[in-house]
């Protein structure tokens, strides 16, 4: 009796462990660019991502499945003294979805308008080339001052219903995100 | 199991049981749980992995216990083994049975059926779409054959006119070549701050193509709820749900840049209603069907994480209930071997009202008990050790020789008396016949007739027999001296009483035996005073009468002899009046002897006595002979000056007399005469004091036959002497309460005479 016990839980590892391997080797984003920029309005992120969907989620995107995409940034101050000063932290959810009826493909920037597209790749291409995003105020970095930026963007597994979840854990199909990108920024 | 263990038992049984909750409620599609739903099942995979740990590490430690066999791991495994099979055994029937219903009835929802039917419902929206796109684009295609060359206020009719000419048209429009807004003619006027829908240069590149551009759009979810909400009720109209139609085509004409005609079209309230339900349901059913894997997973995995937690929590709890029943029974275990090892003190009682307190309760009644019935023995034991030590020490104490013998006359045990008396270490001989000592063969031979005799006797005389019979026995005395004495001589008398006693199986004598020589001694004296004094009185009474008769015959027949005769009656006469005198005096002496008057006891000091003494010696004399070491302080005595007198006078001749037998070679003769006082302590516990006078001489000392007697008269070592110096001298001391000891020194060089004066005058009577 206990063997069977042992066996369920070995099942149990194994299945953890795989989740962590298959982390590790899925679809992965590529940050092919990313810089901030000072404007007039604050300081702006320009970003660009290189990356395809799977086939599984392009399957469920065309069942009509959403797909959330969120970019998260954190400017860091470091502190000799403290732990690192959090400047600015900031997301982006982008949702892209597939409306059957119309066969269009809708991309929103969560809380704004949406687009929409007759096919994928102009839809993707919303998300891989986002357009300029303000991600603090102008008054909010101290001009001169060197900050460590830490960005990635995934898909957000968050939005998922819990057992596309529950499916993620051990189906690298439901897997796309990057790895952190970091890099120093001086302020303006 | 102490009670934080328990507290937290408790508190994580309940943090178990929400969890649990948690993860079964968030199961359904509640919402809530959604974000952090990984993070519920990776804490409760997490308790379970705790309890498996606390159940391995208890399992092995029940193993370890059974293993080496201590006590109440046997019951322990049992009773976890029972538990946790009441607690497994349902728990796994109720996880198969519903594990093979969830992953059947999951894949039973989703068949072909529902999805060709939805397949067929998407297609006929599909086809409705497609008819009433085809008519808008017939409608267009019209309007553009009529604007083909109009402008200005005659395209602006044509438009009214396009618009007006179906239902639900939203507007019709005139676009240029660029995407530029030419004319436009709408149904309700464009809302403030909107921008009238303009056609993207693709739908325009489109448009060119033979056919023109027709497409359904819009039905976007953030629409149709901020239209509900404008709206006030969801999906009524068909701008609410926002599906519409759009139909470019180009104009047809020379005219350059090339112009486009737009129309937009809500979809039918119908259609656009049932195609958007339909679509949602599509999608919700698409992505169930996508999910159908994990939802599958995730029910099996929360009942996979609900046995396991049933599983350890039903042994967790097996191990408790096992520990709380065996411990009672563990405190017995320790009782027992405890009480086997001597420990009769009292258990921690079990505070339950069960059977096993009772049991443990009982326990303790019963050690109680036994230590209280230990205690007793113990106590006896002590009391005749006690005794039996008492009894040893008065035996070994005692002055008369006590030896048990067995039946066999084996010597058993024998007391420190026994070897005083008969100089013979009888003590070593335990074991040994008593004849087989030597030099004791005759006693045992005597002791060993008197006990035949007497069972003899006793078996004659029937049942009033003695029980122990009474007998004088003469023992030779061990030779003490260098030369073997005469035989007979100075026999040791001893009173033996001999009586059978039982002893282990047989039976067995006891000797009892007293050195009685001195008594003998003494009786001897008394006699001897008697016969003396008699003698003295018959001698005596004589005597006058012969010595005056041979004056008499001297003086009446001296002048009537020759004067040969006359010598001869001289010196006849002279002869028998100095042998009178000497009788007479010899009678004196044995009178004095056998009459000497009672001390008149006085305070007196011994030191000025001695040197009154001493005078007498010492003057006239150069041999420095006498040597007196005089204590300085020395408490007076009471004492009779004259009798004393005597004492000292009697040692110091005999020691002078010893001088003249000592041999010619010896070292220069010397007496020591010294007082002191001596501090002891007394029968009753109190200090005592006493004076000691001391005569020593480096003479030849006392014959061993002499030294066993000296105080008897007539027992000399003196060619002339009547013997009774010494005599005289005990019979003073004792008057005076004293004691006498005569001994020949250590080192075999002459004799000492030690007296011992007990009765001290009062302090500050010293006359």
């Amino acid at each position: 009796m206990t063997l069977r016990f042992f066996r369920l839980l070995a099942c149990q590892l194994l299945l953890l462990m795989a989740c962590l391997q298959a982390q590790a080797a899925d679809g992965v984003v590529e940050i092919t660019r990313a810089q901030i920029e000072a404007s007039e309005e604050g300081y702006k992120l320009a970003a660009a991502y290189s990356f395809d969907l799977t086939h599984g989620l392009e399957e469920a995107l065309q069942h009509g499945v959403q797909l959330h995409f969120t970019t998260r940034i954190e400017l860091t101050r470091p502190r000799w003294y403290w732990l690192d000063e959090k400047t600015v932290t900031a997301r982006q959810t982008v949702r892209i979805s597939y409306n059957v009826l119309t066969r269009q493909y809708h991309v929103s920037i969560l809380g704004s308008v949406q687009q929409s597209f007759p096919t994928l790749d102009e839809a993707l291409f919303l998300i891989r080339r986002p357009s300029r995003w303000l991600i603090a105020a102008r008054g909010a970095l101290k001009p001169g001052e060197v900050y460590n930026v830490s960005l990635r963007m995934d898909l957000d597994r968050e939005y998922l219903s819990k057992p596309i979840q529950v499916n993620a854990f051990n189906n690298s199909d439901w897997r796309l995100s990057s790895n952190k990108k970091t890099f120093t920024y001086r302020a303006e | 199991m102490n009670q934080a263990l328990r507290y937290t038992l408790v508190v994580g049984g309940a943090v178990v049981s929400i969890l649990l909750f948690l993860l079964a409620s968030a199961s359904d599609n509640s919402g809530f749980f959604d974000r952090y739903y990984s993070w519920l099942l990776g804490l409760n995979a997490a308790v379970a992995a705790a309890l498996l740990v606390l159940v391995v590490v208890a399992l092995a430690r029940l193993y370890s216990r059974y293993k080496s066999g201590k006590f109440g791991s046997r019951l322990m495994a049992r009773l976890v083994l029972l538990f946790a099979g009441i607690g497994i055994l349902p728990g796994l029937v109720i996880f198969m049975v519903s594990v093979q219903f969830v992953s059947h009835s999951i894949e039973s929802w989703f068949n072909v059926k529902i999805e060709a039917a939805l397949e067929s419902g998407l297609n006929l929206g599909h086809a409705a779409l497609e008819r009433e796109l085809a008519v808008l684009s017939a409608a267009a295609q019209d309007g553009a054959i009529a604007l083909a060359g109009q402008q200005g206020d005659a395209a602006q009719q044509v438009l009214e006119r396009l618009a007006g000419a179906q239902p639900d048209m939203q507007s019709a429009m005139l676009v240029g070549a660029g995407g530029k807004r030419l004319a436009m003619a709408a149904v309700s006027p464009p809302r403030v701050g909107q921008e009238p829908d303009l056609p993207t240069p693709d739908m325009l590149a489109q448009a060119r193509e033979p056919g023109g551009y027709a497409k359904p759009e819009g039905g976007i979810e953030r629409d149709i709820r901020v239209a509900a909400a404008q709206a006030g009720s969801p999906g009524g109209t068909p701008e609410a749900t926002g599906l519409r139609l759009r139909v470019i085509v180009p104009i047809p004409g020379p005219q350059r840049p090339a112009r486009y005609l737009q129309m937009l079209r809500s979809a039918p309230a119908g259609l656009a209603s049932n195609a958007e339900v339909l679509r949602t349901a599509y999608s919700e059913y698409q992505e169930r069907f996508v999910a159908r894997v994990g939802l599958r997973k995730m029910y099996i995995e929360t009942l996979t994480l609900t046995l396991l937690l049933a599983i350890f929590g039903a042994i967790a709890c097996a191990f408790l209930i096992a520990g709380n029943l065996a411990q009672p029974l563990l405190v017995l275990a320790e009782g027992t071997r405890a009480v086997a090892e001597g420990d009769l003190s009292p258990r921690p009682i079990v505070a339950t009202s069960d059977e096993l307190g009772t049991l443990t309760q009982s326990f303790n009644a019963m050690t109680g008990q036994l230590f209280e019935a230990r205690s007793a023995v113990e106590r006896n034991r002590a009391a005749l050790q006690s005794a039996k030590a008492h009894l040893e020490s008065v035996l070994a104490n005692m002055s008369a020789g006590v030896i048990v013998l067995d039946a066999d006359f084996n010597v058993v045990n024998s007391n420190e008396a026994v070897e005083r008396i008969l100089q013979h270490d009888v003590g070593g001989h335990v074991g040994h016949p008593l004849s087989a000592i030597d030099g004791l063969a005759a006693f045992a031979g005597v002791i060993t007739k008197a006990f035949s005799t007497q069972s003899a006797q006793s078996a004659a005389s029937g049942a009033h027999q003695r029980s122990h019979w009474q007998q004088q026995i003469e023992v030779p005395r061990r030779a003490g001296a260098l030369e073997a004495p005469p035989a007979g001589e100075h026999d040791l008398t001893l009173l033996a009483r001999g009586s059978r006693l039982p002893v282990g199986a047989g039976s067995g004598f006891i000797v009892v035996f007293d050195d009685i020589s001195d008594v003998i001694s003494a009786q001897r004296s008394i006699a001897w005073g008697e016969v003396a004094r008699r003698l003295a009185h018959e001698i005596k009474n004589p005597l006058t009468p012969i010595q005056l008769s041979a004056e008499r015959m001297q003086m009446k027949l001296a002048a009537r002899l020759a004067p040969a005769d006359a010598e001869l009656l001289r010196r006849g006469t002279a002869t028998i009046v100095n042998q009178v005198d000497a009788m007479k005096r010899m009678v004196d002496d044995f009178r004095d002897y056998a009459k000497a008057p009672p001390a008149q006891l006085q305070p007196l000091d011994l030191n000025a006595l001695i040197g009154e003494i001493l005078q007498l010696y010492l003057s006239g004399d150069e041999s420095d002979m006498i040597h007196a070491a005089l204590a300085p302080d020395l408490p007076a005595v009471m004492g009779d000056a004259t009798q004393l007198r005597q004492v000292v006078h009697n040692l110091l001749q005999n020691a002078q007399d010893a001088m003249n037998d000592r041999a010619p070679d010896a070292a220069s003769a010397r007496i020591e005469l010294t007082t002191e006082a001596i501090h002891y302590e007394s029968a009753g516990g109190g200090a005592g004091t006493a004076v000691r006078l001391a005569i020593a001489d480096n003479g030849p000392g006392f014959a061993p036959k002499i030294l066993a007697r000296a105080f008897e008269p007539y027992i000399t070592s003196k060619a002339r002497g009547t013997g009774l110096g010494l005599p005289m001298v005990k019979k003073i001391v004792d008057e005076h309460g004293g004691r006498i000891d005569i001994r020949n020194r250590a080192d075999g060089s002459g004799a000492s005479v030690s007296i011992l004066l007990l009765k001290l005058a009062p302090a500050g009577n010293l006359a």
